[in-house]
């Protein structure tokens, strides 16, 4: 896009940005159903007494309460999470312990239908690369950097119950990171996360390839395993840049995972943007004889709202 | 019981709380003020609501609300109820070099936008706002694409010369490099 059109965006983007308060589109609107329209007549009624009853009302509709910035962003999220798009992140992954282990960091690449409840990335980095397809309720993990299989099989499949499920406010997150320490999260479950946001602020414009909108700083809790009580809550904190047409085009996000059995607390940060609304994302599982499903992971239970 | 009147007000209702605010920001960009614009969505929303029952199941209400506020604008500016006198130039002392944050230049782009010939004005705004591409913008003014680029250039080109020849730069854009979208 030419410089100057993206200037252009911008300054447009400003001028309509100071929604001032207290405009209220839906007041006026309540009262319809309690009041009678009457179009430029004035209705007379005759009492006993011969008293005249004006009744002429008319229908208003007042602006509402510009939405709060945490409506707007977990708007955002709710409306992105329900279209299929593309994505592109990297992911970083740093111990905080001097000589716990390797930083890693890697660039993924994919799509995600959450109507046909698919997806599917492509990693590079973290050693090898590979691939995770997410298909309802399973993901499946190619990662030839990984550990050896048993039978030389080259996948592994692995519950991910909440990859779909809406996710209520205040209930926070489980971004469990199924059998590999990567902790390369689907964009889905970062939808979740936003939306259980709790300190959002507007940061002014924000654009990228093709499109102009709002940027948002949030916070969120953000829990660790299937039930979200194997280790502690933390804070992530992160920043979303929202278009005009309320979807999230941008979103990243910083977290401390603590250890968690023989694996040190890590710094994970995430930088996610999502394109090409609306185009299907069809994915088929590996052959069922290049899969190990391990015995002992079973799908929990998405936990009560 | 909840009726069926009950059961469209409510998703009438819904619409306007989650998009009310988009079009009303649509609506400053093309009236000037915020008071201006608060007048022209009312106005707008009556008629979508009256519209509404008819909708097409499958109908964007977005799209056809961007409709009527951009028609109404252009009714309103026929019967000169705002009385707009587009001007050449904005008032002494308002030049860009002068504004420092937001607030400021946001005041300026929206007076320039306001000086800007209806048609041109409203080309800019659904181009550079709404982000629809040339043949929507002619669908929903009812012109030719070519007017469409015609208008967009004259506008693009007042428009800078009322900004003081130059764009001014939005205070809190300096985009980092990595805050950039890739490819």
């Amino acid at each position: 896009m030419p410089d100057n059109d993206l200037l252009v965006r911008t300054l447009f983007t400003d001028a309509a940005g100071d929604v001032p308060l207290g405009v209220d589109l839906l007041h006026g609107f309540r009262a319809r159903k309690a009041v009678r329209r009457v179009r430029g007549r004035v209705a007379l009624a005759a009492t006993a007494a011969g008293g005249l009853l004006a009744a002429a009302t008319a229908v208003t509709l007042t602006i509402a309460t510009a939405p709060s910035a945490l409506a707007q962003l977990t708007s955002a999220a709710s409306r992105t999470a329900g279209l299929s798009y593309d994505i592109t992140a990297t992911v970083a992954v740093k111990p905080l312990r001097a000589g716990s282990g390797v930083a890693q960091s890697g660039r993924v690449s994919g799509a995600f239908d959450p109507a046909q409840r698919t997806g599917d990335e492509t990693f590079d980095g973290f050693g090898s690369g590979g691939q995770i397809r997410f298909i309802g309720p399973y993901e499946y993990l190619y990662h030839p950097g990984g550990p050896a299989l048993p039978g030389g099989k080259s996948w592994v499949r692995a519950p991910s119950p909440q990859q779909w499920e809406p996710v209520t406010a205040g209930q926070g997150l489980s971004l469990a990171a199924g059998l590999s320490s990567l902790a390369v999260t689907s964009p889905q479950n970062l939808f979740a996360l936003l939306k259980t946001a709790s300190t959002v602020d507007r940061q002014g414009s924000a654009s990228g390839g093709g499109w102009t909108g709002t940027k948002y700083t949030f916070t969120a809790r953000v829990t660790f395993g299937p039930d979200g009580s194997s280790q502690p809550a933390v804070t992530a904190a992160g920043t979303a840049g929202v278009d005009q047409q309320g979807r999230v085009r941008r979103l990243n996000v910083a977290y401390t995972q603590p250890a968690q059995a023989s694996l040190s607390p890590v710094r994970v940060t995430v930088e996610m943007t999502f394109s090409d609304f609306g185009t299907p994302v069809s994915v088929s599982p590996p052959p069922a004889s290049e899969v190990f499903i391990p015995a002992n992971i079973r799908i929990q239970p998405a936990p009560a709202p | 019981m909840r009726g069926e009147a009950d059961d469209l007000d409510e998703r009438f209702a819904a619409f306007v709380r989650g998009h009310g605010e988009r079009h009303l920001r649509l609506a400053v960009l093309l009236t000037g003020d915020w008071h201006a614009a608060e007048d022209l969505v009312q106005a707008s929303l009556v008629k979508l609501y009256q519209a509404w029952p008819r909708l097409e199941t499958d109908a964007d209400p977005d799209a056809y609300l961007r409709r009527i506020v951009v028609n109404t604008h252009r009714s309103w500016w026929r019967a000169r109820w705002r009385r707009e006198k587009p001007v050449a130039a904005l008032p002494d002392g308002t030049g860009a070099e002068d504004m420092a944050d937001t607030h400021a230049i946001g005041t300026l782009v929206r007076q320039a936008l306001a000086r800007l010939p209806r048609q041109q004005r409203a080309v800019l705004v659904l181009r550079y706002f709404e982000d629809l591409p040339e043949a929507e913008i002619a669908s929903v003014l009812g012109c030719s694409p070519g007017s469409v680029k015609t208008h967009a250039h004259r506008g693009l080109r007042t428009l800078r010369e009322l900004l003081g020849g130059d764009w001014p730069q939005p205070a809190v854009n300096r985009m980092p490099a990595h805050e950039r979208d890739r490819g």
